[in-house]
């Protein structure tokens, strides 16, 4: 949530629900379109206001583009607008489109915003012979009028209820919620602990999303004004870490200059510590102190300075075996609220959601703000057809595809290899996979598009993923081998039948020394001295020689 | 006119009925809170009945509305519905001044003419509906 009170958004041609919604829904804040603080129900100008709610779907758009943080739409049905107004779909007259003009804006809410929790403003069996109906992705009806007419009591009702049933907020195209049960979970409670001001604790594996939980969920459920400042605690020496945290004064260390560290900038907000099993003794001693105290001194100063953060931390590693084991502090993982710890479950628990959320990077990476943009006009130019408004993702489709949509086909085989990979890189994994399969494949059209240079039929807007490629992309991005795979620090080797020995060493033998490498941060000295016995500079030709007989690749390692 | 066309034009008035005066003059009505009406609901309420669709009254919207069928409500049963809604928005209408005056027993008695109207409305469109799909 934005803040303690839901934010509504309401779309109506008229005024009528918004000021029955400001009277007798005043718990509630309001996406309005003006720049005054509000509410609107108390304000001098309301009178005649037309920036109080949006009008038509350009305006909904411009109210959801100001305000990301709107909890519920309200919908209306019926928009009593000129032609150019409405949205409209091929083969509907202006009196249809004006009577299911609500429908439209919703399909375009579910294309740019996902799951927002969408209430239609009409009654469910209003619309039981409108074949436009279809299956809607509404997650309510409401009447005002007649047998199941909803009074303000219940509408607030429905409204808690639909929000606590969608998991949680929806924050556009990056970050996906889904639809398993898991992810339900999560939101539920992503939601609550958001708006407290205890430390929350994520766990995770890599790539399971905990940083961007963290920005585009978790701080903006605490209704903060401050800023949301991250830290990357993989990526900091353990020597600047405490600067990095608590800030310095000139003298502290050599070097040592006078900055602010992280708990001051993210003073009034949120600070997101990634990876915080990997904090030293030191610093955790220094943290525990700030987190008891709700002060930080700069490194070099005996100055306390007061600070009101939020502090969301994140590590995927065993922070109770840390503890048991010495190398985290008690105490301070009591402190990191682990009672109440979020887990963003892997992707292997998410298959459900495997096609929303490929559907929804393919979204990304050619929206106007994504990388790939340029790739898209290019092919829409090449293929002489209307820039698409959106891309949609079928899964062994017919090949035909909306009028201003771009369709990915993905076929069905290539579906199923992709939902059994491991995605041990979890969603991160998938995103780079279907970035890259969308990518290629749309390059593989431009190119076709520029030696034919003329669009005849539909077949330009429908792109196939081909099979091969996603093969090649799958086996790529799994270097794991199928017969050995590490889990902690343990390896568990797996004999295929038919498989000899000579290949399940070799496989052994491949797996120990990529988990080196990525131990050792590529060195291949150190990868010496840990597996030969002698003088690790003379070995470490040798142990480059066999990583590459392995056919291991130090840049594929590097970029994972 | 057959009677299938008779039927079917009954259906779209009384749908427009629903639509265009039921909702709306209910809809405020529906949720006044105990005690005194706090003025936003008011205003809120007196444009329900007297601007319903933004210019005409409730009474004169439906009236318009029932006008354009000519005639179709040859059948008893809806004519005396109809008759019924037009009488008690004539109510409201006769008590206007009351209403405007924030007199609160003439809007709470408003509140339970409006509520009613569309009840019976909605019941005759839908007892119309039933007998011709």
């Amino acid at each position: 949530m934005s803040q303690a009170r839901p934010k509504l958004l309401v779309v109506d041609d008229r005024d009528r629900y918004i000021r029955l919604a400001h009277q007798l829904l005043s718990g509630y804040t309001y996406a309005t379109r003006c720049e005054l603080e509000g509410p609107c129900v108390t304000c001098d100008l309301r009178k005649g206001c037309t920036l109080t709610h949006a009008h038509d779907w350009a305006e909904t758009a411009a109210s959801l583009t100001k305000h990301p943080d709107v909890d519920v739409v309200l919908l209306d049905l019926e928009f009593e607008l000129p032609s150019e107004r409405l949205l409209k779909r091929p083969g509907q007259d202006l009196k249809q489109s004006r009577r299911l003009q609500g429908l439209e804006i919703l399909a375009r809410i579910r294309q740019t915003r996902g799951n927002l929790p969408v209430i239609l403003m009409t009654s469910a069996e209003d619309l039981r012979f409108e074949a436009e109906a279809g299956t809607l992705e509404v997650d309510e009806f409401v009447t005002m009028a007649g047998a199941d007419a909803f009074d303000a009591r219940a509408m607030g009702l429905l409204i808690e209820r639909v929000l606590s049933r969608s998991g949680g907020p929806d924050f556009g195209t990056d970050f996906v919620w889904g639809e398993s049960k898991a992810m339900a979970r999560l939101g539920r409670d992503a939601s609550s602990l958001g708006r407290t001001s205890l430390p929350v604790l994520l766990l995770g594996e890599p790539g399971t999303g905990k940083s961007a939980l963290a920005e585009l969920v978790l701080h903006p459920a605490t209704g903060r004004k401050g800023p949301f400042v991250t830290v990357d605690l993989a990526a900091v020496p353990d020597t600047l870490a405490a600067a990095e945290l608590f800030g310095s004064k000139p003298g502290a260390f050599s070097g040592a200059v006078d900055r602010p560290g992280c708990f001051e900038r993210a003073d009034g907000g949120t600070l997101f510590l990634d990876e915080i099993g990997n904090l030293s003794i030191d610093a955790q001693r220094m943290l525990l102190v700030t987190l008891q105290t709700g002060r930080v001194a700069r490194l070099g100063d005996g100055r306390q300075r007061p600070v009101d953060v939020k502090l969301i931390a994140a590590t995927n590693s065993d922070l109770e075996a840390a503890v048991k084991k010495g190398e985290f502090r008690g105490d301070l993982y009591a402190r990191l609220n682990p009672s109440a710890k979020l887990v963003m479950p892997p992707l292997r628990q998410r298959q459900g959601d495997l096609v929303l959320l490929i559907e929804s990077f393919v979204r990304k990476i050619f929206s106007p703000e994504g990388k790939e943009r340029r790739l898209l006009l290019a092919y829409a130019e090449a293929a002489g057809i209307p820039v698409p408004g959106r891309m949609d993702l079928t899964i062994g489709a017919d090949g035909n595809s909306a009028e201003d949509a771009l369709t990915f086909v993905l076929s069905k085989k290539s579906f199923a290899e992709a939902s059994a990979h491991l995605w041990r890189g979890n969603v991160r994994e998938l995103e780079l996979f279907t970035a890259s399969a969308a990518i290629f494949a749309l390059m593989d059209a431009l190119a076709g598009a520029e030696k034919h240079r003329a669009a005849t039929d539909a077949a330009p807007r429908t792109i196939p993923i081909p099979a091969k490629l996603v093969r090649e992309l799958l086996a790529a991005s799994s270097i794991d081998s199928p017969a050995a795979e590490v889990t902690d620090d343990r390896f568990a080797a797996r004999v295929h039948p038919g498989q000899n020995l000579r290949d399940t060493m070799r496989d052994m033998e491949r797996q120990l020394f990529k988990t080196l490498f990525l131990e050792t941060g590529g060195d291949f000295q150190e990868m010496a001295r840990r597996l030969v016995l002698g003088d690790p500079g003379e070995n470490e030709r040798a142990i480059r020689l066999r990583f590459n007989q392995l056919g291991l690749r130090v840049r594929q390692l590097k970029n994972r | 006119m057959d009677l299938q066309s008779q039927r079917d034009a009954a259906k779209e008035i009384l749908s427009r009925l629903v639509h265009d005066v039921g909702k709306y003059v209910s809809r405020t009505a529906r949720n006044l809170p105990p005690g005194e009406i706090p003025d936003g609901l008011a205003e809120l309420l007196m444009e329900d009945l007297f601007e319903t669709d933004g210019k005409r009254d409730a009474l004169a919207l439906f009236e318009g509305i029932v006008g354009e069928g000519g005639g179709v409500f040859e059948e008893t049963s809806i004519r005396d519905d109809i008759e019924a809604c037009r009488m008690r928005l004539e109510e409201i209408m006769n008590d206007r001044r009351s209403i405007e005056q924030r007199d609160d027993a003439a809007m709470r008695r408003a509140a339970e003419l409006a509520i009613e109207v569309d009840g019976r409305i909605r019941d005759v469109s839908m007892r119309v509906e039933r007998v011709s799909p």
